[in-house]
């Protein structure tokens, strides 16, 4: 977490001449940095205990390899495809259901940042970059609108 | 093997392929991809899933550390964007309009050529690169403190325009043949942009997980992502990429060149095969 010197300086004169608190670019760095990690942390407990949970109601997956085949080769009815089915799966304690909502947790990550610096431009008034990441934000929106309707 | 070896054995090679991928800006779909098909005899459509999974858990376990030390060039990443998600969508409506064999080919051997290119480059240091008044105006260039060396390192961008076409075409070629995003992405920027090695690296490893990101709904609504699978790959390579990404402000950029270099050689060969076979 140590900061080069140049970034202490810049944030002192940042911060002095105004009189309420205006947050850097490196502060924001900071923030966004915190951000990912609570989310990447989120994901990966969700993982984790998604898979304990399955071995805990599977103890034969331990041992032998009766199931692999089928693990390998899921039916349409195994793998959730939907926001609505991963949440009857957790209902009903199933560690698959937590793990995908570990994914779910996980995937849209990536884009969240993109948003963030929608944000963080505006902070900076820094007008060019403000309709450079919200063009980018929406062209990911209109991909995944017409990924789906493809 | 039982499920828990099979679990176990996924767990271990996506630790490999997130470090690797976080090092190296790709998307670690290179390793995933032929070890789920080949070592554990999945169905190639849940290993593309769980390479889409694996593209998304590089970025993400990567980025927590890149931006904090500022090794991803943010404005650069943004900005290059518009070109790859603009590609991306171009290339879904070509596909099915251009065959794939010869854009195997073609890419193959661009990739061939930008691999000895830069390999070729690697005892540059900071360079004397040609103004461009997009990347002044954009304010793109920037600065990383290179651990390797002591020093804060200062960078101009330059080719702007010939970046954002790359990209493009990077973006195109990738909704094409579903490959190779990283592994155009990172020459484009080292040979045109002349983006420090590690700062390639680090920015193209950023882009990548917002495009997979962006495709991945499309995945998870048709099933392809099988979490069984997708577990221990994002776990795995969450925890790599985390790893590796503590480590690269400490390598050298020549290191990180050299091995960048092999597996895009390895990359183009693999598209020539794939070309030649088609055929």
């Amino acid at each position: 977490m140590s900061n080069t010197p140049t970034q202490h300086q810049d944030n002192a004169l940042n911060n002095a001449p105004s009189g309420h608190y205006v947050p850097t670019p490196d502060d924001m760095d900071l923030w966004i940095s915190w951000l990912l990690r609570g989310g990447v942390l989120i994901s990966l407990a969700f993982l984790v205990l998604g898979t304990v949970l399955t071995f805990l109601h599977h103890p034969n997956y331990l041992t032998t390899a009766i199931s692999t085949h089928a693990l390998k080769n899921p039916t349409e009815g195994d793998v959730p495809t939907h926001v609505v089915g991963i949440f009857d799966m957790i209902k009903y304690g199933q560690g698959q259901g937590f793990v995908a909502l570990g994914l779910l947790v996980l995937i849209p990550t990536p884009v969240m940042r993109v948003a963030l610096s929608v944000v963080t431009f505006w902070l900076e008034k820094d007008r060019a970059f403000v309709l450079i990441t919200a063009g980018v934000l929406s062209l990911l929106i209109l991909s995944l609108v017409l990924g789906k309707a493809g | 093997m039982s499920p828990l070896e099979l679990c176990g054995g996924i767990f271990g090679i996506s630790v490999l392929a997130g470090a690797l991928g976080a090092l190296l800006g790709l998307g670690g779909g290179i390793i995933v991809v032929p070890a789920l098909t080949l070592l554990f005899g999945l169905d190639i459509r849940f290993a593309i899933g769980a390479s889409i999974i694996s593209v998304i858990a590089t970025s993400s376990g990567a980025a927590a550390a890149y931006v904090r030390d500022h090794m991803t060039n943010m404005r650069t990443a943004m900005f290059l964007e518009l070109g790859t998600t603009v590609g991306a969508i171009t290339g879904a409506y070509l596909a099915g309009v251009i065959g794939g064999r010869w854009l195997f080919i073609v890419f193959g051997l661009v990739m061939g050529y930008s691999a000895v290119v830069m390999l070729r480059n690697r005892h540059q240091k900071d360079l004397v690169v040609p103004p461009d008044a997009w990347a002044d105006k954009l304010n793109l260039h920037g600065e990383y403190y290179d651990e390797a060396e002591h020093r804060l390192v200062k960078y101009k961008v330059t080719h702007t325009p010939l970046g954002l076409g790359l990209m493009w075409i990077a973006g195109v070629v990738s909704g094409l043949l579903g490959i190779g995003s990283g592994a155009l992405k990172v020459p484009a920027m080292d040979l045109a942009m002349r983006l420090p090695m590690k700062v390639s690296s680090a920015t193209s490893n950023f882009m990548i997980g917002v495009t997979a990101a962006a495709s991945a709904g499309v995945y998870f609504a048709r099933g392809d992502i099988d979490p069984f699978i997708a577990a221990p790959v994002a776990a795995g390579v969450l925890l790599g990429a985390t790893a590796a990404s503590k480590l690269l402000p400490k390598l050298h950029n020549k290191t990180i060149r050299i091995a960048f270099v092999l597996v895009l050689l390895w990359v183009s060969g693999e598209m020539l095969l794939k070309g030649v076979r088609l055929g």
